[in-house]
């Protein structure tokens, strides 16, 4: 480089030439680290199938209740061909979101009920922290009573769970409206119902969203809980079923179906969760995880 | 890049249809024995909830022989997988039979809650192989129901016929049945735990006790032919409100049943072929099982037996009344 | 003249101490109490099958879970409940922190690790199961394969997002590593770690219950599901009313560990909010 820089407009020259070059190797640097990133990702799926290969391979594990990574992909790309397969996939989303709907709408509506009214929050605080915590699946001796196999007793199950997840979440964004902006709004005369929605359901959407993504990761993992125990036709059910048979190839590609449906659900609220959260800026507690 | 994507989920999407999608809940073929030529009744349609196990072989075998439209019923099956779920779903109108192990209806008995036996299923076989049996790993030193005192035994449910009459027949042969550590696992797993130590005996039925045996086991008793030879293995099982509201209904079904339970205990070719299809395991495995006595009657089932002997090891509080829990049909 | 300096005292207002314990109280119990004298309005007025009176209830409560139950069945799963968190806290903490330090094993996990965590847990039953049979440890492993997840996300995420100018601080002041990890990293991850916690310990409620529906003969869920098939429904509703009880209980024992551990983070948030 140039050593013997005398006049400014030299200087210009080579600091934009330095800054040309810099910001070239940065991109570059990002680009080479995000290539990297894939990488590693890839190698780490390939590693783990090989060890998921060799385990039963070598006998590390008991190859007749551990089938190799072969023969469950084998499995798995036979299901996918079947229709039943599809078939079982709709009756877990059906339950999944017609729960997560129920739920929803009756803990947006409560929640924003109870949360706007001082009183009754104060009123119903130890009745929710009693009932939240109940486990679900304690439910589940209760929900055979009264539904059988029907497909309530599986709803009973999801929507208890999902209904606290958006519920509390609720709770907390009703309440974190902005004082000064509500000070604002009561003296502009704004009337109740249009600071109700101008004011508070803004405020709230965020954390519904949040609530929104935490429950419907919930209202899978029970669904597939009240198939697997409960016996409503879904892919628990055929989990249950093809441990029965002693088909355990059958039994771990289920399990991966369950896994990729797990990930689409939580990518897709997720991802919408960003959106809604991306014109926001309030500080929030709950973190997106 | 996402539009790219796109299209490639929409190619995947057509690749996988025009491959050719199996269908593995398809109807099978046309059964050969349906009425084709006598007018078109009108079908009510029956579910019937039944365990994915061999037993219900002479149900899949006698539906496919057309033997319900007969009748004029379109059985459903629903596959329970655990007779204690049969129950809320009949008393919830959801289905309208089970066939199902007795100690259902006794226990729903106990609480009065309008449970009947209107017929029996399958029978346990009085004398030679039994459709069950408790077994043990070769070299655990256990040869006969005495040596299951203070182990570690398991069965499919804890609380039915399985342990009752294992401790009974412990008791006979001059153990002690308290000592018994019964736990829970299903049949399919009975093997492994046996080979992993993790238990000392298991009551299985085939093919799973075939497994055990053929690997070196020992069969150490059949516990329902030691204690109650013959004792029913499944029964039909509804509520007393159908019987009250739609008695032609279950006249029908008994019917019918009584019928496909005769054809079944005479054509155990069929019986074999329908157990290989729907459980998916290959034909030689289904030839070695042993089938139960199929049979509507419930003259020998020794479900009166089975109460007495609840009653005795304080499984349940009182006997049942028999009157109201058995109304063969 | 005299100047009167002294200052104008005002009566103080008598503490109101009782009638704010009392208002507390009323706040607390009075939704609660009003629910079951409804309920047991409705128990008598229209009894159902499958839903008994709290009278019942609490008979049932009484003579099924104060007795020998206790110890055969509470004890034990609470105990496995004990030892699954406790494993989760601690492999989830140790797997956290190694992974969140090192970028390139953070890259090379963790699509995996998102995909394990999406598994819903209760369908991995059937595998432990068999491959461990029915054992307590059978137990224990599902539950910590189940709750180990929020909290070793939350450590990797908290341990990532240590403030750079901390780092370089302490690294130019020649603070060792193992001195960074322990003053700094943790402490700075420790909210989000507790985040966490907060999360499996739920996950670890449900799945204590799931472990015993197979493979059981003994434990808390085993004995719902028992009176379920027996029809014993005060007895059945009387578990769950436990199971209630413990969730509020680890709740309370949580808050007040995660009070006591993020006190320091507590004060900061109360000034920046004052």
């Amino acid at each position: 480089m140039r050593t013997d820089v005398t006049t400014g407009g030299h200087d210009e020259v080579a600091q934009q030439t330095q800054t040309a070059t810099d910001a070239g190797r940065f991109r570059r640097g990002r680009r080479t680290r995000s290539a990297r990133k894939i990488a590693l990702g890839v190698a780490g799926i390939v590693g783990f199938l090989v060890t998921w290969q060799l385990l039963p391979t070598l006998g590390i594990v008991d190859p007749r209740y551990f089938p190799t990574a072969t023969e469950t992909l084998a499995q798995l790309g036979e299901d996918v061909r079947d229709l039943e397969f599809w078939r079982n996939v709709g009756r877990t989303l059906t339950k999944w979101g017609l729960g997560l709907l129920i739920a929803t709408v009756l803990a947006t509506v409560l929640g924003t009920i109870i949360g706007l009214v001082p009183f009754l929050r104060r009123a119903t605080h130890t009745t929710v922290e009693f009932l939240r915590p109940i486990p679900s699946v304690a439910l589940i001796p209760l929900a055979v009573l009264l539904f059988g196999y029907q497909i309530q007793s599986a709803l009973l199950i999801i929507v208890y769970a999902s209904f606290w997840q958006v519920f509390i979440q609720v709770l907390y964004g009703v309440a974190d409206v902005d004082a000064v902006a509500r000070d604002t709004a009561r003296s502009f005369g704004l009337s109740r119902g249009s600071r109700v929605v101008n004011l508070v359901f803004p405020t709230a959407l965020p954390y519904l969203m949040t609530g929104l993504r935490l429950a419907a990761a919930v209202a899978l993992i029970l669904a597939i809980t009240a198939e697997m125990f409960i016996g409503n036709p879904g892919l628990g059910r055929e989990i249950v079923f093809a441990q029965s048979a002693g088909n355990w190839p059958a039994v771990y590609a289920l399990v991966i179906v369950t896994g990729v449906l797990g990930l689409i659900i939580n990518l897709v609220f997720r991802a919408i969760e960003r959106r809604t959260l991306s014109w926001h800026q309030s500080v929030r507690g709950e973190d997106v995880l | 890049m996402k539009k790219s994507l796109a299209t490639l989920g929409v190619l995947a999407a057509a690749a996988l249809a025009l491959s050719g999608c199996t269908d593995s809940a398809a109807p099978p073929a046309a059964s050969p024995g349906a009425s084709g030529d006598a007018e078109p009744t009108e079908m009510t349609t029956v579910r019937v909830a039944a365990l994915p196990i061999a037993e219900t072989g002479a149900l899949w075998a006698a539906m496919e022989e057309g033997i319900f439209e007969e009748h004029g019923l379109e059985i459903e099956v629903v596959p329970a997988q655990g007779g204690a779920n049969a129950i809320p779903a009949l008393l919830s109108g959801d289905i309208q039979f089970a066939i199902g192990q007795p100690f259902g209806p006794i226990r729903a008995d106990q609480q009065d809650l309008g449970v009947v036996i209107v017929g029996n299923y399958a029978n346990s076989n009085a004398e030679g192989d039994d459709v069950n049996a408790v077994v043990a790993l070769g070299d655990s030193g256990i040869t006969r129901p005495a040596d299951l005192a203070g182990k570690k035994v398991s069965v499919n449910t804890i609380g039915a016929a399985g342990d009752l009459t294992i401790r009974k027949a412990v008791q006979d042969d001059g153990g002690d049945p308290s000592s018994i550590e019964f736990v829970e696992v299903i049949f399919p797993d009975v093997p492994a735990q046996l080979e992993a130590g993790t238990m000392d005996a298991a009551w299985a039925p085939d093919p799973f006790r075939g497994i055990v045996l053929g690997a070196g086991g020992v069969s150490v008793v059949q516990p329902y032919q030691a204690t109650i030879p013959g004792l029913t293995v499944l029964t039909s099982i509804t509520t007393q409100a159908l019987l009250d509201e739609d008695p032609e209904l279950v006249a029908a079904y008994a019917e019918a049943m009584a019928e496909a339970l005769e054809w079944a205990a005479s054509n155990e070719e069929a019986v074999r072929a329908a157990i290989a299809t729907n459980l998916e395991i290959p034909e030689e495995a289904a030839a070695g099982i042993t089938l139960p006595t199929f049979t509507w009657d419930l003259a020998d089932a020794g479900i009166e037996e089975l109460g007495d002997l609840a009653v005795e090891f304080a499984y349940i509080e009182a006997a049942p009344d028999y009157e109201t829990m058995i109304q063969q049909q | 003249m005299t100047l009167y300096t002294s200052t104008v005292v005002t009566p103080r207002r008598p503490a109101r101490v009782w009638a704010k314990i009392g208002e507390n109280t009323l706040y607390a119990i009075g939704l609660p109490v009003i629910l079951v004298v409804l309920w047991g309005i409705w128990a008598t007025v229209a009894p159902a099958q499958f839903f008994p009176s709290p009278v019942e209830l609490i008979e049932a409560f009484v003579e099924t879970w104060i007795g020998p139950a206790f110890f055969t069945d509470v004890l034990p799963s609470l105990a496995r409940l004990g030892i699954g968190i406790l494993v989760s806290i601690a492999v989830g903490i140790a797997a956290g922190t190694l992974i969140g330090l090192n970028r390139w094993l953070r890259d090379l996990l963790e699509p995996m690790l998102e995909f394990f965590r999406a598994v819903p847990p209760p369908v991995l039953l059937p595998i432990v199961v068999v491959l461990m049979g029915p054992t307590d440890a059978m137990k224990v492993v599902v539950i910590v394969v189940g709750s180990v997840w929020p909290i070793l996300l939350n450590t990797i995420e908290g341990v990532r997002s240590t403030d750079s100018v901390m780092t370089e601080t302490a690294r130019s002041f020649a603070v060792s590593r193992s001195e960074r990890l322990r003053f700094l990293v943790l402490p700075a991850a420790s909210p989000r770690i507790m985040a966490g916690v907060r999360q499996s310990l739920s996950i670890a409620l449900i799945l204590m219950v799931i472990s015993e529906l197979g493979y059981s003969s003994s434990g808390l869920g085993f004995q719902i599901v028992y009176f379920q098939r027996n029809y014993l429904i005060a007895e059945m509703w009387s578990g769950i009313l436990l199971l209630g009880l413990i969730g509020v209980l680890l709740a309370a024992i949580f808050g007040f560990v995660e009070r006591r551990v993020l006190r320091w983070y507590h004060g900061i948030k109360e000034v920046e909010r004052a």
